[in-house]
């Protein structure tokens, strides 16, 4: 009897040791990269930096400084990340919506070229906008050749509509993705039958697509609003330079002075900044589309 | 075409490309009718129930409901309700607010919605599934309040495509009985589409079967099973014995030894019998054919004796067991005969 | 009838002209012969290419980078096979509850990830170069491979494996004529988006490689002078990411 109970409990245990060895590598990655590095980071945001290094200390001053210091450019690049993202959900849900629903067999060909453009290089996007709006740039070069404008616009470039622009087409693939995922997994029945007790188009959209898409919806949103709000290299080839974005400042301390502790509690202002600015986002979403 | 007719299609057409998947076909359907379309898979007759409830539009003709032209109308503007084969319940929703959903549309008041809901939950048992979510339903749940939903709008046309395919044997023989009894409680017209004959037969009043694409007879399911317009109606409503043969002179040649007498055009025809109406050793005189036995299946009170003729073609003979004073053996012959005022004869194709 | 037909089709246009043009754009300017990415094109010809494959920084950034991609691609893919044979033997609750852990990496905007990385190797005195950046990629990559990977296991037939089993296999030997051959397309679509999500970064490699990849290339050419050779980088960038993007697609759709 103690002879089977004894085996059985070895091979518990002996299928526990693989799952666990399988396992391991993943948890190296995880902890000894991700939660390592970051919580380094955010012990040196309590540190103190002198001229030549930083020294170990606390001192939570540190978040005061930043909020008292950066505020505006927070406040400013919250604000171009709620646009940014919202642009480019609404956007990118609508593609999503007419790829499964509307064209029929053109659907995927039209989805697949969509997600080609997922991986294009990050800088190469930013390059290909900055050529386009710039001054001796593809639009404006093409409007002086054509005779319709005499001097280059100037307004293309350097503010916030390009920045806008260029991170939306940066992001717009990565937010198709989770959202046509989230469309193909809602019946078509459900429209039509909508559509049958009286709902016209919006209507079934509002009441029938979105509330389905909701969670797929708000990832899309968090991930367009934290790569916006965190990007410090699209506000530097195409925004304007007067006002520059959180990130901006955020590398500017790993410049010539390097003082980390100041970057890493400004770092840690806009992970928290970017939460709260998300969770208002997610219940509002959620209310706004319960069912009645 | 009777005035009243509640629908009418005229020449009601859909192409999709070069192929035809309804023809132009022309139906009208009476007010508190069960109508049902029966056909195989692939015969039009869910893309002509779409086209009634303006799911797809008609390449040609014309869609009257009570009177009105909706053929260039979208659904959400007809007074037609649509149950779908899948249900199409939403899934973010409760039972309620599933059956809620098209009265909210309307603006009703609220009070006034949760009495309708209320009762419709009463009407399809659902009263206690009211607050339950539309994912953690059953087959046949769903399929009540699909019905529900469509139902508390009080459509003067219920479009029912193939509401019970998803069902096993027996909840499809429950549910049977709830939609006769919810069609007499309410009084509805209802169109059903199945393809399923023993449902079409225990459901509707009327019944018009459809094959590639038109519709190739129309009438009560009596009249379709006792006088099929054709060989496919034949098989396709109950099972049929389909005996070809040849006719000169007013007289058909089945065989080497079985000639009947029968008027009409020269030419290969069939006869058509059913199972029932054929019988063993038959009285001298009665059109009869010598046969072997393939198979025999006893049921109990019937003997089902599956035969083949020495030309190949299979006979299927229904029996009264208590009939039968020996059972006849698989391989042996038997003769088997019929009255002849029961056969149907149909000209080949 | 007819607008409600034609609006969809617009709109899909629409953005699929937005999402592309730019990139057809860049790569029409690395061809001509002029000396800036603007209309008229003087010309069309090879020249920038020319002048990149004769430059010193372009086959030393290129080799780099080759090296990141198929490092990380083979370490994420590799790792996440491990992960997602392991996360299949627990229950479903814990292995999503892990996945989504795993996915947290994600959330981070690349530039803090970057500076907490640079800061954290410093640290521990790990030099900067291919390695680091190997590592520092595997915090993105890995989490979309090893979802990719557990969500084709759940969806395999388990009762080929105890087929296998049943016959006589070991484990490992059902393993590998069983499970590989049914997952081996995801493994290798799998292989190539990480591949593509690396060559697609630059903010974290800026912070952690020591010498120059393609990305850190083009990065100090735009802040010296704009000129269509960016364009013949760029070009090159696209054409292996959409290459790579269309095989990987192909194999992980194989079967959903």
């Amino acid at each position: 009897m103690g002879d089977g109970f004894g085996s059985r409990a070895f091979r518990f245990s002996s299928r526990h040791v693989v799952t666990v060895l399988l396992l391991a590598p993943a948890a190296a990655v995880f902890f000894g990269l991700f939660v390592a590095s970051l919580s380094f980071f955010f012990v040196q945001s309590f540190w103190k930096a002198t001229t030549f290094r930083v020294v170990p200390d606390f001192r939570p001053f540190n978040y005061v400084d930043v909020i008292a210091g950066y505020g505006g450019p927070l406040l400013r690049t919250l604000s171009m990340g709620l646009i940014v993202a919202s642009v480019t959900t609404m956007t990118a849900f609508f593609f999503a919506y007419v790829v499964r629903f509307s064209l029929g067999r053109f659907g995927p060909a039209a989805l697949l070229v969509a997600l080609t453009t997922l991986f294009g290089g990050y800088l190469v996007k930013i390059y290909a906008w900055r050529t386009i709006l710039g001054a001796d740039g593809i639009i404006n070069s093409a409007l002086l050749n054509l005779g319709l404008i005499d001097a280059p616009l100037p307004f293309l470039l350097f503010n916030l509509g390009a920045v806008v622009v260029t991170l939306t087409y940066y992001l717009l693939p990565l937010a198709i993705l989770p959202l046509y995922g989230a469309l193909s997994d809602i019946d078509e029945t459900e429209l039509a039958a909508a559509r049958d007790m009286g709902a016209g188009a919006l209507r079934t959209i509002l009441d029938i697509v979105l509330p389905q898409a909701r969670p797929a919806l708000m990832a899309s949103f968090a991930l367009c609003f934290l790569l916006a709000a965190g990007d410090y290299v699209t506000p530097a080839m195409v925004g304007s330079p007067g006002n520059a974005m959180f990130g901006n400042f955020i590398q500017s301390q790993f410049g010539l002075r390097m003082n980390t502790p100041s970057g890493a509690a400004m770092s840690f202002t806009l992970i928290a900044a970017c939460m709260i600015v998300l969770a208002a986002v997610g219940s509002g979403l959620r209310r706004w589309l319960q069912p009645r | 075409m009777p005035p009243d007719a509640l629908l009418r299609l005229d020449g009601v057409t859909r192409r999709y490309g070069d192929h035809v998947a309804v023809a132009p076909t022309d139906l009208s359907i009476q007010a508190g009718d069960f109508f049902a379309i029966l056909g195989p898979s692939g015969c039009g007759k869910t893309t002509l129930l779409r086209m009634i409830g303006g799911f797809v539009a008609p390449s040609a003709g014309t869609v009257w409901i009570d009177g009105a032209d909706v053929t260039r109308l979208g659904p959400e503007r007809r007074p037609s309700g649509m149950v779908f084969q899948n249900y199409g319940l939403f899934q973010h929703m409760t039972v309620r607010q599933n059956i809620a959903y098209g009265l909210k549309l309307r603006r009703e008041p609220r009070a006034r919605i949760d009495a309708a809901v209320d009762e419709m939950m009463d009407l399809v048992h659902l009263r206690h599934l009211a607050d339950r979510p539309a994912p953690q339903l059953s087959g046949g749940q769903r399929q009540r309040v699909a019905l529900a939903r469509a139902l508390i709008l009080k459509p003067k046309v219920l479009l029912l495509d193939e509401p019970l395919a998803a069902l096993d044997l027996k909840l499809r023989k429950t549910m049977h009985g709830e939609l006769r009894a919810l069609h007499q409680a309410i009084g509805g017209t209802f169109i059903l589409v199945s393809h399923d004959q023993s449902e079409v037969m225990t459901l509707a009043d009327r019944v018009a079967v459809m094959d590639g694409g038109r519709i190739v007879q129309e009438g009560s399911p009596r009249d379709i099973y006792t006088k099929p317009a054709d060989a496919f109606v034949s098989t396709f409503i109950g099972e049929a014995n389909v005996i070809p043969g040849i006719r000169r002179g007013g007289r058909i040649d089945l065989g080497p030894d079985a000639r009947l007498d029968h008027a009409g055009r020269d030419g290969p025809v069939n006869i058509m019998l059913r199972p029932e109406q054929m019988e063993l050793d038959p009285p001298s005189g009665a059109p009869s054919l010598e046969a072997s036995v393939v198979d025999l299946i006893f049921l109990g009170p019937f003997t089902h004796l599956h035969c083949a003729l020495d030309d190949g073609v299979r006979l299927l003979v229904h029996l009264e067991s208590r009939k039968l004073a020996t059972f006849p053996a698989p391989g042996g012959r038997v003769r088997l005969g019929w009255n002849p005022s029961e056969q149907l004869v149909l000209d080949a194709p | 009838m007819s607008g409600a037909w034609l609006l969809p089709r617009v709109y899909a246009l629409a953005v699929l002209a937005f999402l592309v043009l730019p990139l057809l754009l860049c790569v029409l300017f690395s061809f001509t012969t002029g000396n800036s990415a603007a209309f008229p094109i003087p010309s069309l010809g090879l020249g920038w290419y020319g002048r990149l494959a004769e430059s010193p920084q372009f086959r030393a950034a290129a080799w780099t980078t080759a090296q990141i991609t198929l490092g990380c691609g083979t370490a994420a893919t590799a790792i996440g096979l491990a992960t997602a044979l392991g996360l299949e033997r627990l229950s479903r609750r814990a292995a999503v509850l892990i996945l989504l852990t795993l996915c947290l990496p994600l959330m981070a905007p690349p530039l803090v990830l970057g500076l907490s990385l640079l800061t954290f190797f410093n640290f521990i005195g790990l030099k900067l170069g291919v390695t680091a950046t190997v590592l520092a990629h595997l915090l993105f990559t890995l989490p979309i491979v090893t979802s990719v990977l557990y969500a084709r296991l759940s969806t395999m037939d388990k009762a080929a494996l105890e087929a296998a089993r049943d016959l006589g296999a070991s484990p490992g030997r059902a393993f590998v004529t069983v499970t590989l051959p049914v997952i081996g397309p995801s493994l290798i679509g799998c292989m190539l988006i990480a591949m593509a999500l690396s060559l697609d970064d630059f903010v974290i490699a800026f912070f952690t490689t020591g010498s120059n990849t393609l990305s850190t290339l083009i990065w100090g050419m735009m802040r010296t002078t704009l000129n269509p050779g960016i364009n013949a980088v760029g070009s090159c960038i696209i054409a292996i990411s959409v290459v790579i993007t269309a095989v990987a697609f192909k194999f992980t759709r194989y079967r959903g």
